[in-house]
């Protein structure tokens, strides 16, 4: 251990290790170059949107606490009764770093949601519990339907 | 994890700062590891691999050059040190300009430029920064090589400063990591400084912000709404990473640290040299410490001095971005801190303060208008508006609108641009007695009401410096 040799050799060990993280994309989370209109219609035309309506940005923020202006693409659906728990938010981010902020404001929407339906929606509240939020790369995806997961395989992909 | 967020503020800090008071002083270190990395995954989970490898990396690399010091192989120190920043900026320029590059050499060719999706893992210039301090410090000997890992992987990943600084540099930190002392005093400060700190993030520079975002959309605009936008920028940006770091010395302070401050109110320097003592403080150190003085400093002829001065000024713009509205905003800062340091050395006294404050302020200004604009087209045509180039004149009703709108905001801004308010705070704290440290309590208990009152009804807004 005080031979400079010795921490020489694991240096290199560590750059070899890097160039094969770099070059097999492992470590780059490659961010998705897929246009949003393009990913909006994937994941809209995988749901029945019948129980759910279009948002505005006023509705985002109000829903979400997010601005639409702040990233690349946003489209939301809310449910059109105060009894309906289907929901689609999917945001395409500007830059990853807005993440943590996306996936916040969607699980507290999870969260403010579940509440809600607490003690009496039992359908909703199992719409809720089997919901999937995901967030990858630049796009985040928060969908609550009869079938989520159709939902999430769309979304992967076209990412 | 933003540090304005209702999860940080309530849950992340909290369990942090409880967490580190009640383990024994041994564990501290780890424990400081494990908030930090488990704070960086919280943002940016994909990329902890990324910082874990650069914390190895670097305490690997460290030893081995300090081995070599030891036994006084110069040679083979330089080029092991040589080859540990090349790598940590072959990562920080394969993650940060491939798709410069790549757009740049596209274009050249006449080609389509393609993306490469490569994604930005967050803080990379500042941990990056950060590592190479470490190395240089022991290479220059004005640090010994830390054998202890837990110590070097502290000083890289510690959170407060991990995403967007200060670039604290680890000769100044070093010490602190054997002994972190968490006292009453500490975590008094510290607290008073985070407050200020989110004080200027969310009560101003997220306000700032949605007048100038506002002001954006417009099609056109009169001269002063254009004016009026390059004001509300510059004063965002530096309440927003002013703020930002204002928190991070404040939190490192709470757990027991001490980081020099980030900003010395920029907006009253009485020239681009002073500037650039008062702002970013901590980059410009590390310009100066390890690129400046390497290359010759100033102890040079004048013709070596320009060059070097070139160098880091062109560096430091290219640090802020890859795009060439940053390179162009490096030339022009460099540009100026030139020119008063050849040209105007001798006769700038004659000029009064007032107004070497004003041009001083103008020039940082207009600086950030390519600071902001995505492109250099954008920005020209933005200056190009604020001298009426739309055809609406000076002013319109939009003009009027956001003037009237933000009139309130932008004399609190003004004000807190300048040392007064804070010093009344400071001077209310320590040197007025109790009934003093009564007002002054209050007036940290209002800031945070009303911080946390606007960070709950508003919408998130990251920190400007994250995209860095």
């Amino acid at each position: 251990m005080t031979d400079p040799r010795f921490w020489k050799f694991i240096k290199w060990l560590l750059i070899i290790v890097l160039a094969v993280f770099l070059i097999s994309g492992r470590l780059s989370n490659r961010i998705s170059i897929t246009d949003f209109s393009t990913m909006a219609k994937a994941v809209t035309e995988a749901t029945d949107l019948t129980p759910m309506q279009e948002a505005d940005n006023q509705m985002l923020k109000r829903l979400y606490g997010l601005d639409s202006s702040l990233y690349d693409g946003v489209l939301l659906y809310y449910p059109t009764t105060n009894m309906g728990a289907e929901e689609l938010l999917l945001v395409k981010m500007a830059d990853t770093s807005q993440a943590a902020e996306v996936q916040a404001a969607m699980e507290n929407r999870l969260a403010t949601q579940k509440k809600s339906f607490d003690g009496y929606g039992a359908e909703q509240t199992a719409m809720l519990e089997k919901s999937i939020l995901k967030v990858r790369g630049n796009y985040a995806l928060f969908i609550s339907a009869e079938d989520p997961v159709k939902v999430r395989q769309a979304f992967d992909r076209n990412y | 994890m933003v540090f304005s967020s209702i999860s940080f503020l309530f849950a992340f800090l909290p369990a942090a700062l409880v967490l580190y008071r009640i383990v024994p002083a041994r564990a501290r270190t780890v424990l400081l590891v494990l908030i930090s990395l488990l704070f960086y995954a919280w943002g940016d989970v994909t990329h902890l691999p990324l910082l874990l490898f650069s914390v190895i990396f670097t305490y690997v690399a460290g030893m081995e050059i300090g081995l070599y010091k030891v036994r006084r192989q110069k040679r083979s120190a330089r080029r092991a040190l040589i080859l540990a920043v090349a790598v940590h900026v072959i990562v920080l320029g394969f993650y940060k300009y491939t798709d410069f590059f790549m757009q740049n050499l596209a274009s050249l060719f006449r080609r389509e430029p393609a993306a490469s999706g490569i994604a930005l893992p967050i803080g990379i210039s500042f941990f990056t920064f950060s590592a190479i301090s470490y190395l240089a410090d022991i290479y220059m000997d004005r640090a010994e090589p830390e054998s202890n890992f837990l110590y070097a992987a502290a000083y890289i990943t510690m959170f407060p400063k991990l995403i967007s600084g200060p670039i604290a540099q680890f000769k100044d930190m070093q010490d602190q990591f054997t002994a972190p002392r968490m006292t009453k005093q500490g975590l008094l400060a510290g607290t008073r400084l985070f407050l200020v700190g989110l004080y200027k993030k969310v009560l101003l520079a997220d306000n700032l912000g949605m007048i100038y975002a506002g002001i954006q959309t417009l099609d056109t605009m009169a001269a002063g709404t254009a004016w009026m936008a390059m004001a509300m920028y510059s004063l965002q940006l530096f309440f927003d990473f002013s703020g930002y770091s204002d928190m991070a010395i404040g939190l490192a302070q709470m757990l027991g640290f001490t980081i020099d401050r980030n900003f010395d109110y920029p907006y009253v320097a009485d020239g681009m040299g002073d500037f650039w003592r008062r702002w970013h403080i901590s980059l410009g150190a590390w310009f100066r410490d390890y690129v400046y003085i390497p290359l010759g400093g100033n102890r040079c002829s004048t013709r070596r001095q320009i060059f070097n001065l070139s160098v880091v000024w062109l560096l430091t713009g290219f640090w802020h971005g890859a795009a060439w509205t940053f390179v162009f905003w490096g030339i022009w800062h460099g540009f100026f801190v030139m020119l008063e340091r050849f040209v105007f050395r001798d006769i700038r006294q004659l000029i009064p303060r007032v107004l070497r404050i004003a041009v001083t302020v103008l020039i940082a200004f207009f600086g950030w208008v390519f600071f902001a604009s995505p492109n250099m087209g954008y920005a020209f045509r933005w200056i190009s508006r604020m001298f009426g180039s739309d055809g609406l004149g000076f002013a319109d009703a939009a003009t009027g609108y956001y003037f009237r709108s933000s009139l309130v905001l932008l004399i609190i801004s003004v004000l807190c641009c300048t040392p007064r308010f804070g010093r009344w705070l400071n001077g209310l704290s320590w040197h007025k007695g109790k009934a003093g440290a009564y007002v002054s309590s209050v007036v940290y208990v209002l800031l945070l009401i009303c911080s946390i009152a606007y960070i709950v009804g508003s919408s998130y807004v990251s920190f400007l410096y994250f995209a860095f």
